[in-house]
């Protein structure tokens, strides 16, 4: 039995003019229906472009080679046209900059109507009702009278979460959030997790979370990919990984977590070897 | 919204005064009406009578204080050498020239949009470089010049197209194409960078990540937001389609308000001049007004704030 997303020795290389940048190694992992997987690394670890590739969604000059075989699916090196099937309706993803994240000339209702009508095939009445469904599931408050604002009238979270709804409204089988909550506010990023959490038990989604922050990382998921200088260098179960990391590099990522020092003297910092050039 | 409009239709209006000013004194530094209208050696009391019927006889000063009174009351005077009004003869002379700047707009933004969009779609490629190589080409190709070689090569070498005249529509495609050149070659630039700009941005990247096609991106998701710097830079060729009409007029013998504003300064014929600088300044102030409302129907941040 395969399993839900099957990814096999993933290579991503950037040609720049000043030579190849492999920005990630051969990198091989899988999700079942329904998993929670968080994917952390420090910034220029690799995860985010691994995460669109996943969609086929990494640009000139990047390539991607090694094989994603989504529900029985080869994504790379598939053509535009069938990708577009899966996108969206089989993975979708939230992507972090919330503030760009939608179109400033359409307004939140078209944005949604877009999706169920165009995506879904659903009629415009139903979709109208499926809307605003989904902008008090993902907890916009008096979503009828906000169904009609733009994108500019809403603050960073509240774009954010009508990004969350734009993904789950299409149903998908596994959501890719790629740190969500970056470009938000402390306070406003709790409640973006928790909706995220929420959501992935009631539809049933498979969930991959690209996080730098340990402490979403464990609140989040089951199971963890430690990421490195593009290679996956440590995974498992997030409380064995957390509890007993294996890599030099995973300890090092925990000793220097305030969540897992019990004093600023327990502390460390990164040793040097491991700072990437970022 | 309204003061916004009330404050640019202020500033436009005294402009336009500004404007009215300068083609008062200037055209009378070129000279009198009397030397082109009468032959050498007539005779004086004919002269004075004329002078006397155009107020010509008075001081400039005089002559511009008369002018002014009369103009705030829309009385430009008549004509010095046509049997009517300045002002009628500058509106009657309006529309052909409107219809011409509108194909010519209408072709160049649709053309600009076209070459500027697959530019952007196919950037750095082989298609991006042809698109920007040729847009710069005719970007900096002057007006005049076209319209010359034009005539040289259509009309006299290969005989395809006529030299002068409005009567048949093979007539309108040199004055069309000297019109619509230059503006292609600047507003293909415009929107291959405006475009360029909005398919990177991230909600376009989020739509493509949702699973729609290349064609809605660009035409629903991408062009609308790269409508408000093409719009702004159209605006602009719209207005200085004015100096292409003078050029059409001169080159083409194209009629219009470009043609009449060449013959009224070469016959000294100021009313028809002022005249039609006026109708030429108040369809500049109508045009932006349109451009700005245009701006607040694609831009739903412009209208609230």
């Amino acid at each position: 039995m395969s399993a839900l997303l099957d990814v096999e020795d993933v290579r991503i290389d950037f040609t720049t003019r000043r030579g190849v940048v492999h920005a990630v190694r051969g990198v091989s992992f899988s999700i079942d229906q329904g998993e929670s997987v968080a994917m952390v690394g420090a910034s220029g670890s690799g995860k985010t472009v691994l995460g669109r590739s996943l969609l086929g969604l990494v640009e000139e000059p990047g390539e991607v080679s090694g094989s994603i075989i989504f529900n029985g699916q080869q994504v790379v090196g598939s053509s535009e046209s069938h990708l577009q099937p899966i996108r969206g309706l089989g993975m979708a993803m939230v992507f972090q900059d919330a503030l760009d994240g939608l179109n400033p000339v359409y307004s939140i209702g078209s944005h949604l109507m877009e999706i169920l009508t165009i995506r879904m095939k659903k009629s415009r009445s139903e979709a109208r009702h499926e809307a605003l469904r989904l902008m008090e599931e993902v907890g916009i408050p008096n979503a009828k009278s906000r169904f009609h604002d733009y994108p500019h009238q809403f603050s960073g979270g509240m774009r954010q979460r009508i990004c969350i709804a734009l993904a789950i409204g299409l149903r998908p089988k596994i959501l890719i959030a790629d740190e969500p909550t970056t470009a938000l506010d402390v306070t406003v990023q709790a409640g973006i997790l928790d909706l995220i959490r929420r959501l992935q038990d009631d539809y049933g989604m498979g969930l991959i979370f690209i996080t730098h922050d340990l402490a979403v990382a464990q609140q989040i998921s089951e199971r963890v990919l430690v990421m490195y200088n593009g290679e996956i260098v440590e995974q498992g179960e997030t409380r064995e990984v957390f509890q007993h990391p294996k890599h030099r590099y995973t300890r090092a990522l925990l000793a220097s977590h305030p969540a897992h020092a019990t004093s600023w003297r327990d502390l460390q910092p990164m040793p040097e070897s491991f700072v990437l050039e970022a | 919204m309204i003061t916004f409009l009330s404050r640019r239709l202020t500033s436009s209006i005294i402009t336009l005064i500004g404007v009215v000013v300068m083609v008062f004194f200037l055209a009378r530094l070129t000279g009198s009406p009397v030397d082109v209208f009468f032959p050498e050696g007539a005779a004086p009391e004919r002269i004075e009578a004329f002078n006397r019927a155009y107020g010509l006889d008075k001081p400039v000063i005089e002559q511009f204080r008369i002018f002014l009174w009369k103009a705030l009351q829309g009385d430009f005077g008549d004509s010095i050498w046509q049997q009517r009004s300045a002002m009628a003869a500058a509106w009657g002379e309006m529309p052909i020239t409107i219809v011409l700047a509108a194909i010519a707009l209408s072709v160049s933004t649709g053309m600009a949009i076209i070459l500027g969009s697959l530019a952007a779609v196919f950037r750095f490629t082989v298609v991006d470089r042809t698109i920007t190589f040729f847009s710069l080409v005719l970007g900096s190709m002057p007006a005049f010049w076209f319209a010359l070689v034009g005539i040289l090569l259509f009309a006299v070498h290969w005989r395809l197209l006529p030299t002068s005249g409005s009567n048949t529509w093979l007539a309108w495609i040199l004055p069309v194409a000297t019109l619509c050149l230059q503006p292609i070659g600047v507003l293909t630039q415009v929107v291959r960078g405006a475009m360029i700009d909005v398919l990177t941005s991230g909600f376009v990247r989020n739509a493509r990540a949702r699973g729609f096609n290349s064609r809605r991106l660009v035409f629903r998701h991408a062009l609308r937001n790269a409508a408000l710097p093409i719009i702004s830079v159209a605006g602009d060729i719209a207005a200085g389609m004015v100096n292409g009409a003078v050029i059409v007029g001169v080159v083409f013998a194209f009629p219009g308000i470009g043609k009449l504003i060449v013959g009224a300064m070469l016959a000294r014929d100021f009313p028809v001049l002022q005249a039609s600088v006026v109708v030429v300044g108040i369809s500049v102030i109508l045009l932006n007004l349109i451009v700005d409302l245009i701006y607040v129907l694609v831009d739903p941040r412009v209208r609230l704030s």
